[in-house]
């Protein structure tokens, strides 16, 4: 949580505890949403990415997803057509023609972005997903009511949900390899990648290395990291050659994702003012008609 | 060229060498470098050397560049020992062929500081968890050295092109390595291009340029791409320069005179170079000498065909005339060269009558043949 | 309070053609239901990651809230405004929202993934969450119905509760119950009709916060940050219409005749409400500049046009009529459009509008679906019916005391 909105909250939760009688934290409790300075990233170099998938494979490899044989995923065949991440790929890698030098196409992996305003973290009926101190967002499947409003919220169309299961169908995304990372661990993709062009550190310090990178190369990169401040920023950004839109990645405003809908939110409902106020008006107006007319207000006839 | 540039940039990157935290070589300071080159501050300490990222030596101070055929034949890569047959690298014929390029031996070897030649583990680290995140791990430099231009030609990334998995069978071609690691040269005999002049065909021969006027692979190719040669799939693009530059490093020609179109510009294949035609018969001493023996410097038109404009050191006495095949009897033997090669018109055979006009001169010859001389 | 009218149940036969018709659906859908339970809802609907929700959630869930909002108008009306005239249609309202609700929350059940842990909202809070709130507040306002329905069950029960046999015994006891009930929910009704009111105004609002959160994936001409007022608004205007539609349709169905009086002055406020709707949908438009998308034809465009101009304007025009006012089917006509209007808003506000970034091909409803959610609708009307014929929820002219006096002692469940 950032210093504007906690020193908000502070200040809302003194006036609104006062006004409903209410105690701030039990209103506002919600999902954990920690943006520590020390947050871990991963910077994504598509100029160095071969397309190798072995992501892929070890991605599945960490989540207990059957990921056959690392030979299999020399297949090439699959970059004919975009893929998306879904519940038996939390990561996927896909592939852009590069109209410059044709012998060398683009390849992008996708997963999970990790926002620092995470959608899905706002969005959560439950309350199931969290943004973690370590940078990860992860969510929890006992509390998920499989509601897929994360889903809809999402603005990188991340999550994925087992539609074919009648029973306990889980929504899937990439959590960051959680597991591993919350101990010090690498994520299992970064672990793997041959070309090392994923890049695990402090957040603060890919972007330093980026903004050297793309200083460094300016001809190889355009001057853009992507993710530095799209949504309000992200954990895992990229680096490229061309314009983030030809590698569908989506092009979004430095807005936090869950911005306008949750002040609105907080406006029409936080602390329970304006609903305490519209039910004291409604109240009044009733009370003030009844005295005015002598009726009474029983049964429902 | 552009297609190099961005191959160097990316050799270059791939690699984003700097020091690690302990010097890396010593007595830096007196190294022909600019402190400003890898520091970015005015007082670096050895606590905060504040290392710029990617320095660039190639500019000035590198001090590793050899010729190509005196570097390590093999360099044998076994960092995952535990999982692969350990990677053969071809040292040397890759030096052969990087000298080719523009990188040169700096194709590989970025970056590297004045002094000994460093081993990648010297500046990137194994392990994918790196305390410095500017310089790249192990794992990320050697598969970015090697795939940055592999799969440039090759187009594929497949891991068994150098891995094979421990107990497996080895690549295909086996492992004689040395023998793999010898540059066969595949010379093309002649190259036809066509134009889109008047007279369109421009025929080249390959194997004369390196076989008799003795070029060297490298005094032409300078600037190629791996793909030119490698690429099987011919995605790769060639690299676009002037058709005539490289002709014009040897060749006097002006390319505004039509005249001199037509020494390389035909309507149909042109026949090699035929030395007879410019009145100097090759004999077959002369025809095993590269073009450049005689014609030193670009001379290459009127040469003095007198013997001693070359053979400076045949007079009498140090000729050995038995070399022609011809060996002078007592008589003869202390002949001047002019009294029997009359007019100094060596290429032609002295004829007896000239000198002597006893009736036996016929069955006494002035020596005897040792073979049988050919002239050309 | 016109002492000629009375709710009571209404005595008609069930079965007609029209409802054999809603039977057929309702088997269909349940067949179709039962598929989704068993093998997943993949197996029966045409949503992916790129779609997670379909009509399920915008016809059963957005639009039924919507058109469930007859409730808390009519009620805020004649009982927080006194407009005593309009007590006659609380009760066909009161229900109309009851069983509206009650399907939303059926449809949810078919929606979501984990729908045996529908709960998990009560203890599992996210305030940030706007469905967490619209959820919250449904559940509570669907208690609230269930309050405010219980003087009908009260009504119709006491005294009258005559079990035969081993189950006699409890008959007394439930009885008190009952009496008890009446007498604590008569103090407090006042209570739970502002709740309701106030719980209907923040969830009917937050429906439109709902897509918000969707940012970029909803289209401009829908995706407002007044989207909550305007969901409201909407939610208000198309409460009386609603009344009237289901008005009209029950006296036709049931062979009574149409309670003009009452609706007649009710469409008077359908009028004024629709204008305020179109002013702030206009007025957003103006402010935003969306109007720009309007010069192209495109899905959105059309369908933008569609709903303000058959859904809005027609209507309101219509509404103004006195003409209309006054006549049944014209005023059914002019309902319906409204009505018409605000399902095409929520369709298109959740449907339409909402473009993933990465679908390869539009959503459009499977059979599967569309028979879900007919049956839904189907089972409401069946429901709505059977529940009219057994409990006092529709007015009826009196014949007389001595009717009224024969239904209070007869007491027997039919």
């Amino acid at each position: 949580m950032n210093q504007s909105r906690r020193n908000f909250i502070k200040t809302a939760g003194v006036i609104g505890a006062g006004i409903a009688g209410v105690k701030p934290d039990k209103v506002s409790a919600g999902p954990k949403n920690i943006l520590s300075d020390d947050r871990m990233g991963v910077l994504v170099d598509t100029t160095v990415c071969i397309g190798c998938r072995r992501c892929e494979f070890a991605c599945r490899g960490a989540h207990d997803i059957p990921n056959g044989e690392m030979k299999d995923y020399d297949d090439r065949s699959v970059f004919e057509n975009m893929r998306r991440p879904d519940v038996d790929a939390l990561t996927v890698v896909n592939q852009f023609e590069n109209p410059e030098n044709t012998a060398r196409p683009i390849d992008v992996k996708v997963q999970c972005m990790h926002c620092d305003q995470p959608a899905c973290v706002s969005a959560c009926i439950v309350g199931a997903f969290s943004k973690q101190e370590n940078g990860a967002v992860i969510w929890d499947t006992d509390k998920c009511i499989g509601c897929r409003y994360c889903m809809v919220a999402c603005p990188f169309q991340v999550p994925a949900f087992e539609y074919e299961k009648a029973i306990q169908p889980r929504i899937m995304k990439c959590d960051f390899c959680f597991d591993r990372t919350k101990d010090g661990g690498i994520p299992a993709c970064v672990e793997i990648c041959p070309m090392e062009a994923l890049t695990y550190g402090k957040r603060f310090e890919l972007v330093k290395l980026a903004r050297k990178k793309i200083e460094a190369n300016p001809d190889r990169y355009i001057n853009h990291i992507y993710g530095e401040h799209e949504v309000g920023g992200t954990s895992w950004m990229y680096l490229a050659a061309r314009d983030f839109k030809e590698l569908a990645l989506p092009e979004h405003s430095d807005a936090p994702a869950p911005g306008a809908s949750e002040s609105i939110q907080h406006a029409i409902f936080k602390y329970f003012i304006p609903p305490i106020s519209l039910f004291a008006l409604l109240g009044g107006i009733m009370w003030m008609g009844k005295n005015k007319n002598g009726n009474e207000l029983e049964s429902g006839e | 060229m552009k297609k190099m540039l961005s191959l160097f940039f990316t050799v270059c990157l791939t690699g984003n060498v700097v020091f690690s935290q302990t010097p890396v070589f010593k007595n830096h300071a007196k190294a022909p470098l600019e402190c400003n080159q890898c520091h970015a501050c005015e007082n670096p300490t050895y606590k905060n050397p504040c290392l710029t990222i990617f320095p660039d030596f190639r500019r000035e101070g590198l001090s590793i560049m050899r010729p190509a055929d005196d570097v390590e034949a093999l360099v044998t890569i076994d960092t995952l020992a535990n999982l692969y047959e350990p990677s053969i690298f071809k040292h040397k014929l890759h030096a052969e062929m990087s000298a080719l390029s523009t990188g040169g031996c700096a194709s590989c070897h970025h970056n590297n500081p004045p002094g000994d030649i460093l081993a990648c583990i010297e500046c990137h680290k194994p392990g994918a968890l790196r305390d410095d995140l500017t310089v790249i791990g192990l794992k990320g430099a050697y598969h970015g050295q090697c795939l940055n231009c592999h799969r440039d030609w090759s187009h594929d990334t497949d891991c068994i092109k150098c891995h094979v998995e421990k107990g497996d069978e080895p690549l295909a071609g086996g492992t004689n390595f040395t023998e793999m690691s010898q540059f066969t040269e595949p010379i093309l005999p002649k190259v036809v291009y066509e134009t889109d002049e008047d007279n369109p065909i421009v025929t080249f021969y390959h194997d004369a340029h390196s076989d008799i006027y003795g070029l060297q692979c490298v005094d032409c190719h300078k600037n190629e791409t791996c793909g030119r040669c490698h690429d099987t799939m011919e995605k790769t693009a060639d690299v676009e320069m002037e058709p005539h530059e490289n002709c014009q490093s040897c060749h006097d020609c002006d390319t505004d005179n039509d005249k001199d179109c037509l020494k390389c510009h035909d309507t149909k294949e042109k026949p090699p170079f035929d030395h007879q035609t410019t009145g100097w018969v090759l004999s077959r001493y002369h025809n095993k000498l590269t073009c450049l023996d005689c014609h030193s410097g670009t001379r290459f038109s009127r040469l003095d065909k007198t013997c001693t404009a070359c053979h400076k050191n045949w007079e009498n006495g140090t000729f050995k005339h038995s070399v022609t095949g011809f060996i002078f009897d007592e008589n003869h033997e202390d002949n001047d060269c002019v009294d029997c090669h009359l007019k100094r018109r060596y290429d032609q055979k002295p004829v007896c009558s000239e000198c002597h006009d006893e009736i036996t001169y016929p069955e006494k010859l002035p020596g005897k043949f040792i073979q049988k001389r050919t002239l050309q | 309070m016109h002492s000629s009218m009375k709710a009571m149940p209404v005595k008609r036969p069930f079965f007609t053609p029209l409802t054999i018709v809603l039977t057929i659906l309702v088997v269909n859908g349940l067949f179709f239901g039962a598929v989704r339970f068993i093998q997943g809802i993949g197996a029966v609907a045409n949503l992916n990651n790129q779609y997670p929700w379909g009509i399920w959630i915008g016809i059963d869930v957005a639009a039924g809230v919507a058109l469930a909002a007859g409730g808390f108008t009519t009620a805020a009306l004649a009982y927080i405004f006194h407009k005593d005239e309009f007590h006659d249609i609380v009760r066909p309202a009161l229900l109309t929202a009851m069983l509206g609700y009650t399907f939303v929350a059926i449809g949810v059940v078919f929606d979501l993934g984990r729908y045996y842990y529908i709960y998990h909202p009560l203890y599992m809070w996210n305030g940030n969450s706007v469905l967490f709130e619209v959820g919250i507040c449904v559940m509570a306002y669907v208690s609230v119905l269930y309050i405010e329905f219980m003087p009908i069950v009260t009504e119709r029960f006491i005294g009258r509760i005559n079990f035969k046999g081993f189950l006699a015994r409890f008959n007394k006891i439930l009885d008190s119950v009952l009496r008890f009930l009446d007498r604590i929910i008569e103090k407090a009704l006042f209570f739970f009709i502002i709740l309701g009111v106030v719980l209907s105004c923040l969830h009917q609002s937050s429906l439109g916060t709902l897509m918000m959160i969707a940012g970029t994936k909803i289209h401009p001409l829908w995706q407002s940050p007044i989207a909550p007022l305007m969901y409201l608004l909407s939610a208000i205007s198309v409460g009386f219409p609603m009344v009237i539609m289901e008005s009209l349709i029950s006296s036709r169905s049931f062979g009574m005749k149409p309670e003009m009086h009452v609706l007649s002055k009710l469409s008077r406020f359908v009028g004024p409400l629709l204008g305020i709707y179109l002013g702030f949908k206009l007025g957003d438009m103006a402010i935003r500049e969306t109007f720009v998308y309007l010069n192209e034809i495109t899905l959105e465009s059309v369908m933008w046009v569609v709903e303000i101009v058959i859904g809005i304007i027609v209507p309101l025009r219509m509404f103004l009529y006195e003409k209309v006012q006054r006549s049944p089917f014209w005023l059914f006509i002019a309902s319906n459009l409204v009505i018409f209007g605000v399902l095409l808003n929520r369709f298109n506000n959740f449907i339409i509008a909402y473009t993933p970034l990465y679908a390869d091909k539009p959503y459009w409803p499977s059979f599967g679906e569309i028979s879900v959610t007919l049956g839904v609708i189907a089972l409401e009307i069946l429901l709505y019916r059977l529940i009219v014929m057994i409990f006092p929820v529709i007015s009826q002219p009196l014949k007389g005391t001595a009717a009224s006096m024969k239904i209070r002692l007869k007491g027997v469940i039919r």
